[in-house]
């Protein structure tokens, strides 16, 4: 029985009159790699907002690691979270790597890694700069521990951000599109470092439009369509000729 | 008559000098331009925050408050104070059935006018600044679990003093020639002493062009301050 890591009923957002997820559930076990696929629109990267309150869903319960933040409704019927200090908690325990890395860019690559272990954790500065330069190692960016955000390439700014969603051993690591913004020849690097997280074991969410990365390092591939789940399974299941025809018609494009 | 007492007496710090009246309206001076500058980051951030506050009526106060403090003479505003404080005062105290408490000393007075106009400058700067920080890096504090506090202290405060550095400076030195038009009220600030000095001594060109050099000594020496601070934040930004 492995220990479940994140469990989600029946989110649902709408932007004005447009509903983008239409009630979602899910479930991801320790050591899952699950990788969200769907078309622009489909509402897969609301989805995985939603997740640590990014967006705010409008109904549903997420719980990860046994944190929550419950949801309240005013009379209006407008979602709001109940205990902001429990918001926090609950995005303590996971880690998000952005489609535009959202490095921030008045601190070095050090200070960048270790804000959140310091200023969220508590962690000792002495204590999370050590472990800071092992991660740095990790991506392939030793060295780069006193350079600034501006000065490093797109790949070297993610490879960053990953070390920097790495610092405070998060539970749940999300990844919105993390390659998108790269330039074809430096996907690979990113691509090649999440494989390496995939293998030690951590839970990981990934939105993305890399279809062999989804079937060769997912442990699930979940497709996104009209803000629902249309299907999902394993993918050697998903991507083998018993797939729903609907994920087939999707891959074809 | 002091028509023909030499330069260095007139500006020394001897009985006949004006030496230390001028060292003093200096010093007032600045503490007007402090004291405004104090009151007008204070209340310029509480209308910053005003305006983008979801309360559309609070919104629409703070932003109504900059067009009419942007929009009179600065020393209409002074005048308006220094004139009319004693009888709002005197309104608020027979409210509680107090006697009229009299006017409120001019240097108060003084910082307060000019640093409400001062507020309503420095609201803009700081809603531009607010503004320049990227959503994407304050969505990165969020998810790293970061409260407002923490946001606000490590990723948003750091970035918009970057971006609000000159303009502020320019704010100041603003504020530091504004306040000659304290001297309407009393306040034996520069202005007012090189007045005074220009009368009694019938040589105001001496007096003019020694607040003229000392009002520059003010300002270039905060420009040079200003300067070193901005120089200071922008290793990031990519200039030296």
């Amino acid at each position: 029985m492995t220990e479940t890591v994140l469990r989600v009923r029946g989110i649902t957002k709408s932007f004005g009159a447009r509903a983008v997820l239409r009630g979602i559930d899910l479930d991801a076990h320790r050591g899952d790699v699950i990788a969200i696929l769907g078309g622009s629109g489909s509402g897969k990267s609301t989805f995985l907002r939603c997740l640590n309150l990014l967006e705010l869903p409008d109904a549903g319960t997420i719980e990860i690691a046994g944190a929550a933040a419950p949801l309240v409704h005013d009379t209006q019927g407008r979602a709001r979270i109940a205990d902001p200090r429990a918001l926090n908690d609950l995005r303590a325990k996971t880690a998000m790597v952005f489609q535009n890395f959202n490095l921030w860019t008045h601190m070095t690559v050090l200070d960048n890694i270790v804000a959140a272990p310091v200023h969220v954790h508590g962690v000792p500065r002495a204590e999370a700069a050590d472990r800071a330069q092992a991660l740095l190692e990790k991506v392939g960016m030793a060295g780069f521990a006193a350079h600034w955000p501006r000065q490093l390439s797109g790949g070297q700014q993610q490879r960053v951000a990953i070390a920097r969603a790495l610092a405070t051993d998060p539970d749940l690591m999300l990844f919105d599109e993390p390659t998108s913004a790269l330039d074809p020849e430096r996907v690979r690097e990113v691509l090649d470092l999440m494989r390496a997280l995939a293998d030690e074991g951590r839970t990981m969410l990934i939105v993305t439009h890399e279809m062999a990365f989804a079937r060769d390092v997912s442990t699930r591939v979940v497709h996104v369509r009209d803000g629902v789940i249309e299907s999902m399974g394993p993918p050697a299941l998903m991507f083998g000729a018993d797939a729903s025809p609907v994920f087939r018609a999707f891959l074809s494009h | 008559m002091s028509d023909d007492l030499p330069i260095a007496t007139l500006l020394g710090f001897g009985p006949d000098g004006w030496g230390w009246a001028l060292v003093s309206g200096a010093g007032l001076t600045l503490a007007v331009a402090l004291g405004a500058m104090a009151i007008g980051t204070l209340l310029g951030a509480l209308l910053t925050a005003a305006q983008a506050s979801r309360a559309v009526w609070l919104a629409r106060a703070a932003a109504a408050y900059g067009v009419i403090l942007r929009g009179v003479p600065e020393l209409l505003v002074v005048l308006l104070l220094y004139f009319g404080a004693p009888g709002m005062l005197a309104a608020g105290a027979a409210l509680f059935g107090l006697p009229p408490p009299g006017s409120p000393p001019a240097l108060l007075t003084g910082c307060l006018a000019i640093g409400l106009v001062s507020a309503a400058y420095q609201a803009e700067v700081f809603r531009g600044g607010m503004l320049a920080v990227p959503r994407g890096q304050i969505e990165a504090a969020m998810a790293a679990g970061m409260g407002p506090f923490a946001r606000f202290r490590r990723v948003i405060a750091p970035q918009v003093l970057h971006h609000v550095l000159p303009p502020l400076g320019n704010i100041w030195q603003f504020n530091l020639k504004d306040s000659a038009l304290v001297s309407i009220a009393g306040l034996a600030e520069l202005m007012r002493v090189s007045l005074v000095a220009a009368g009694s001594t019938r040589r105001p060109f001496l007096f003019f062009a020694t607040a003229m050099v000392l009002y520059l000594v003010m300002t270039s020496a905060s420009t040079a301050l200003f300067r070193l601070a901005e120089r200071r934040g922008q290793r990031w930004a990519g200039g030296r």
